[in-house]
């Protein structure tokens, strides 16, 4: 009699048991199902140059969000209609964490058009469909891709360092004298490059001495009237207008323009002829040399009082018109140069602040923002120049993606004194090259 | 009298059999208990995958640059200034559709704005305001200083993620003949 009591409650209790695991199990699997995200979906844009095509390469990421590992046995893909585009039965086997990696094609060869075509499989693919295998329960749910993008920045950079380009211009001084003068100017062309973060610029300086008696002042201008493009780079021309002041002799320095290089983190090399440069004005040694010469023609004695009038008049008039031609001073060559692939520079942020006229213990805020690339690093320095004695807190918080945008906050605490300006910029930073 | 050696050796098996089963079960529950309490957790995780980003960046225009830059053309200085107007940009970025059904911004410690929302948004689905229409101001660094907070509730979550950044550029959509479409 024990026995059989003791039998029958055994099974009693392990049929309880069996129900309460297979119970709790069940329910572990609603809450997976429920979830919908077990496996999250990612759809990564990854745009590479291939000789002369740009790539949008796509790429697939299945993610194990469960903290379990889960078995993917099927994959679905699905258009935005909701017709089954493609499908394949995998056997995945995912930990916790792990993902993978995969193109489309690898589901299913007929999705080979998306593999370099990121921006119709966006157009085209709706969801993806999962089944996988989670705490020994089936669980099937469509996933909708979240989209990535990577830019592989560094596969577009010039492989060679030896781009040239040429342009031809003319640029005109044009004086504006209100008397008599003599000037001589001998330009000579400076040129200056410098490699930011993304782009180079080139500024070429055109240096004229100006000897005048002239009544100050004067108005010179120059100006630069045409450009093209080479490579990388866009010349632009400026103007600019000098006002001297400057009775005696004057050095005259006008920017006439910038070569800009819209590169990230790669600065291309290139050679740039100078323009043409002319010059307009009166010249009076010219012209008392010009009459002098003609009255020591051997024919000058000759000729009676109103031909020799006349010959000076008109070697007057021969003169004027000559030296009113503009006359092209030579043309000089510069070059830059600048290494493939990754650059580092220096950049410095400065950020002003004016301080509250506070009298007691005030807060202040400044915000920098800057534009760089990633994979750049930069060296950034903080510089307090305190007009009182205070204390300064800071918090600098930074945002590093591609042409990414970097947040200097600077918090300036100022304790019973008024202060007046405060500059400060950031530290040392290096941009990580993150898959956005 | 002899019996009774008989049924105090069933009555002990009897209690050892179901200490070993108890003991056996209780490791079993355990584990499944621990995974059921994690799937709770993961869901909730899940939910806040509804974010805000806030910048003042044309995402076709930086994509243009960089499709230009890689393509090694030349760009002009109009496209070089990638600048846009501030957007305030809400997207679900889980697998689920949410409903948004109301709207709280803050901003220099007070309440600012406050609305009742219909909007249902699915996976990828996004909803753009523009700053004054959250009675925020337009120009972006007064704006990253005034603003504390956009919280958004929609059934019996609540989604606080706001970051100033603009979001991936591949929220832009591009048609077959290369034309783009942003927020």
């Amino acid at each position: 009699m024990a026995l059989l009591i003791g039998m029958v409650a055994f099974t009693a209790i392990a049929v309880y048991l069996a129900r309460a695991a297979q119970s709790a199990n069940e329910a572990a699997g609603t809450y997976a199902g429920e979830s919908k995200a077990v496996v999250k979906v990612y759809a990564i844009l990854e745009m590479e140059k291939s000789g002369d095509i740009l790539l949008n390469k796509t790429y697939l990421i299945l993610e194990n969000l469960w903290p379990d590992e889960v078995t993917v046995d099927h994959v679905v893909v699905a258009s935005k209609s909701g017709s089954i585009i493609a499908e394949k039965n995998l056997n995945m086997k995912l930990k916790p964490g792990e993902s993978i990696q995969m193109r489309p094609s690898d589901i299913d060869p007929s999705l080979l058009a998306y593999d370099n075509d990121f921006w119709r499989f966006k157009r085209e693919v709706g969801s993806i469909e999962i089944h996988a295998d989670v705490g020994r329960q089936g669980v099937a749910f469509k996933a909708y891709p979240g989209y990535r993008a990577f830019i592989n920045q560094y596969g577009a950079a010039p492989t060679s360092t030896t781009q040239s380009g040429s342009y031809t211009s003319t640029v005109t001084v044009t004086t504006t004298i209100t008397s008599t003068s003599t000037y001589f100017t001998t330009p000579t062309r400076t040129v200056t490059t410098t490699c930011t973060y993304k782009t180079c610029i080139q500024r070429e300086y055109q240096t004229g001495y100006i000897t005048t008696r002239l009544q100050a002042p004067t108005t010179v201008t120059v100006t630069q009237s045409s450009f093209v493009t080479s490579g990388w780079c866009i010349i632009w021309p400026t103007t600019t207008t000098l006002y001297l002041t400057s009775t005696s002799t004057t050095i005259v320095t006008a920017k006439i323009g910038d070569v800009t290089c819209a590169v990230c983190g790669v600065c291309p090399a290139g050679t740039y002829q100078a323009p043409g440069y002319s010059q307009s004005g009166h010249s009076i040694p010219y012209l008392t040399a010009m009459v002098l010469a003609l009255t020591l023609l051997p024919s000058y004695g000759r000729l009676s009082a109103r031909g020799r009038l006349g010959l000076i008049l008109t070697a007057l008039l021969v003169s004027l018109l000559v030296e009113r031609i503009s006359l092209t001073v030579g043309a000089a060559s510069s070059t830059f140069t600048a290494t493939t692939s990754t650059v580092t520079v220096t950049i410095t942020s400065t950020v002003t602040l004016t301080a509250p006229p506070a009298t007691s213990t005030a807060t202040s805020t400044i915000i920098s923002t800057e534009t760089r690339c990633r994979g750049v690093q930069t060296t950034i320095t903080v510089i307090d120049r305190p007009i009182q004695i205070f204390t300064t807190t800071r918090q600098i918080f930074t945002s590093c993606r591609w042409l990414m945008t970097i947040y200097n906050t600077v918090t300036q605490v100022s304790l019973g004194r008024t202060l007046t300006t405060y500059t400060a910029s950031l530290h040392s930073l290096t941009c990580q090259s993150t898959v956005q | 009298m002899t019996i009774l050696p008989v049924v105090i050796a069933i009555l002990f098996m009897l209690l050892f059999s179901m200490l070993s089963m108890a003991m056996i079960a209780r490791g079993f529950l355990s584990g499944i208990e621990a995974s059921k309490r994690e799937a709770e957790e993961h869901q909730l995780k899940m939910k806040q995958w509804v974010k805000t980003y806030i910048y003042n960046v044309s995402l076709c225009g930086t994509l243009n640059l960089v499709v230009k830059g890689l393509r090694g053309q030349p760009v002009s200085r109009q496209e070089l200034d990638v600048k846009g107007p501030v957007k305030v940009l809400v997207v679900n970025e889980g697998g689920e559709a949410v409903n948004l059904e109301h709207i709280t911004v803050e901003a220099l410690g007070s309440i600012v704005y406050e609305a009742e929302l219909n909007v249902r948004l699915p996976p990828g689905g996004w909803v753009v305001y523009a700053p004054r229409d959250l009675n925020l101001p337009d120009d972006y660094d007064t704006l990253r200083e005034v603003l504390d907070m956009i919280i958004l509730f929609g059934g019996r979550e609540t989604f606080n993620v706001t970051v100033f950044q603009p979001p991936p550029l591949t929220y832009v959509e591009v048609g077959e003949a290369g034309e783009c479409y942003e927020p």
